[in-house]
C-alpha cells in the first residue's frame, strides 16, 4: 500500500508540469480549407440475354452454355450497361475487351458473327467520355447466325467463345485541368 | 570562394533529385481509376447432326454417320435373320426406324428421303434374278407394321417424311419378284440398296 501511493503521487506532479505549458501565448485561426469529396468512376452491367430468333418473336435462352445451335438458327445477345462519371476533371476511356470472340471448328461460310459492340441510342459510344457522359441502359450487343446455307455436317459440335469479353472504363488524365 | 562550385553542385544535385521525384510522381498517374465488367456472355455451340438407324430382323442401331465420317450401311436381313423366301406375287417387307436424336436447342425437323430407285444387284453373274424384282416404300411408325399396311400404301417413289426433334419414322419396304419370273431363278438371291438422306428441314 505504501509503494502505491508513494507511484501515484510522482504521477500527479507529472501532470501538473504539463500543464504549466498552456500557460503562454497562443492564437488560433479557422483556415477555411473546406472538404475534398472525390467523385465516382463504375461501370455496371445487368445480366445478358441470349435469344433466338423464332417466327413468333425471339425466344430467350435460358442458358447458352447448354443451347446448342443447328443451321438456320439466329442468336442475338443483348445486355445493358451504366457508366457512372463523377469528378469535375474526370474523363474516361470506355472499351470493350476481347470483343471478337474465338472460333473453334465453326467453317468459313457456316456463320456470320460481329465483334461486341456498345451503343446507346443506336450510335456506338464515343472516347473520351466526361463528366457529361453518364450513360445509363447502354446496350451492348453480337448477333450470330448460322447459315441456312450451311452443307451436309459442316461445324456440327463446334464453339464460339464469347466468355473473355468484358467491358472496361479506364480513366484517363484531363489535359487541363478545369476549375469550377 | 571555392565553396561556390560545391553549393552550384548540391543545387543541381537537389533540381535532380527534385526532377525524379516529378518523373516518379507522373508515372504512378497511370493507376488511374479504372472498372473491369465481365460482359458473361458465355459460349455459342452447334449441336450434332444425329440421326440413328434401326434396321428390320433384329440389325442393330447405328448412327447414320460414322465417327470417321462416311455414311453407314445398315442391313436390314442377316444370315441368322434373314428375310422371307421371295416368290411371285408374295412380297416380303422389310423396314428401317429412323430416329432425329440431336441434342438442338430449337426445334430441329428433318426429313427422310429416298431421291434415288433401290439398285438391285444379283448375288453371282448370270442369274439375272434382279431383273424380276422390285422395290417400294411407305411410311409407318413402327417396324412391326411394315407387312401389314395396306397395298396401296406402297409407292415406287417414296415422298418422304418429316421426323421432329427426339422422334423417329419408319420406312418399310416391300420387295415383290413378278409373275414373269422364270421357274430357272429358284434357289438365287439379289441384293437390294436403297441409299437414304436425311436433310434438315427447320
Amino acid at each position: 500500500m505504501t509503494k502505491g501511493a508513494i507511484v501515484t503521487a510522482a504521477g500527479v506532479m507529472l501532470l501538473i508540469g504539463g500543464g504549466g505549458t498552456l500557460a503562454v501565448w497562443n492564437v488560433q485561426q479557422n483556415a477555411e480549407v473546406g472538404t475534398i469529396a472525390s467523385g465516382d468512376l463504375n461501370l455496371v452491367a445487368s445480366e445478358g440475354v441470349w435469344t433466338v430468333a423464332a417466327a413468333d418473336g425471339p425466344i430467350t435462352i435460358p442458358n447458352i452454355n447448354n443451347y446448342q445451335i443447328v443451321p438456320g438458327d439466329t442468336l442475338t445477345y443483348t445486355q445493358t450497361v451504366d457508366i457512372t462519371l463523377d469528378g469535375d476533371n474526370i474523363a474516361a476511356n470506355l472499351s470493350v475487351v476481347n470483343p471478337a470472340g474465338v472460333n473453334t471448328n465453326f467453317a468459313q461460310g457456316t456463320y456470320t458473327t460481329s465483334p461486341v459492340t456498345l451503343v446507346k441510342d443506336g450510335e456506338e459510344i464515343a472516347n473520351p467520355l466526361d463528366e457529361n457522359d453518364d450513360v445509363t441502359n447502354a446496350v451492348a450487343s453480337v448477333t450470330f447466325d448460322f447459315l441456312e446455307s450451311t452443307d451436309g455436317r459442316d461445324s456440327v459440335d463446334a464453339t464460339y467463345d464469347f466468355s473473355a469479353v468484358a467491358f472496361k472504363l479506364d480513366q484517363i488524365a484531363p489535359a487541363n485541368p478545369v476549375v469550377p | 570562394m571555392p565553396r561556390r562550385p560545391i553549393r552550384a553542385a548540391k543545387g543541381a544535385a537537389l533540381l535532380a533529385a527534385g526532377v525524379a521525384l516529378g518523373l516518379t510522381a507522373v508515372g504512378g498517374s497511370y493507376a488511374l481509376w479504372n472498372k473491369l465488367v465481365p460482359a458473361g456472355t458465355g459460349t455459342v455451340r452447334s449441336a450434332d447432326f444425329l440421326i440413328t438407324l434401326t434396321g428390320s430382323n433384329n440389325t442393330g442401331t447405328y448412327n447414320m454417320v460414322l465417327a470417321d465420317g462416311t455414311p453407314a450401311t445398315v442391313a436390314l436381313s442377316s444370315a441368322a435373320a434373314p428375310l422371307d423366301q421371295l416368290f411371285p406375287d408374295t412380297p416380303v417387307y422389310a423396314g428401317v426406324s429412323v430416329g432425329n436424336a440431336t441434342a438442338a436447342g430449337s426445334a430441329f425437323t428433318v426429313k427422310a428421303t429416298l431421291p434415288q430407285p433401290a439398285l438391285i444387284t444379283d448375288n453371282g453373274p448370270g442369274t439375272g434374278l434382279a431383273q424380276y424384282m422390285s422395290v417400294q416404300s411407305a411410311a409407318a411408325t413402327d417396324l412391326t407394321q411394315c407387312p401389314t399396311l395396306p397395298a396401296d400404301a406402297y409407292k415406287d417413289s417414296f415422298p418422304g417424311v418429316l421426323i421432329p426433334k427426339g422422334g423417329s419414322a419408319v420406312i418399310c419396304f416391300k420387295i415383290q419378284l413378278t409373275a414373269a419370273a422364270p421357274s430357272a431363278l429358284q434357289g438365287q438371291s439379289a441384293s437390294i440398296a436403297v441409299p437414304l438422306f436425311v436433310n434438315q428441314i427447320s
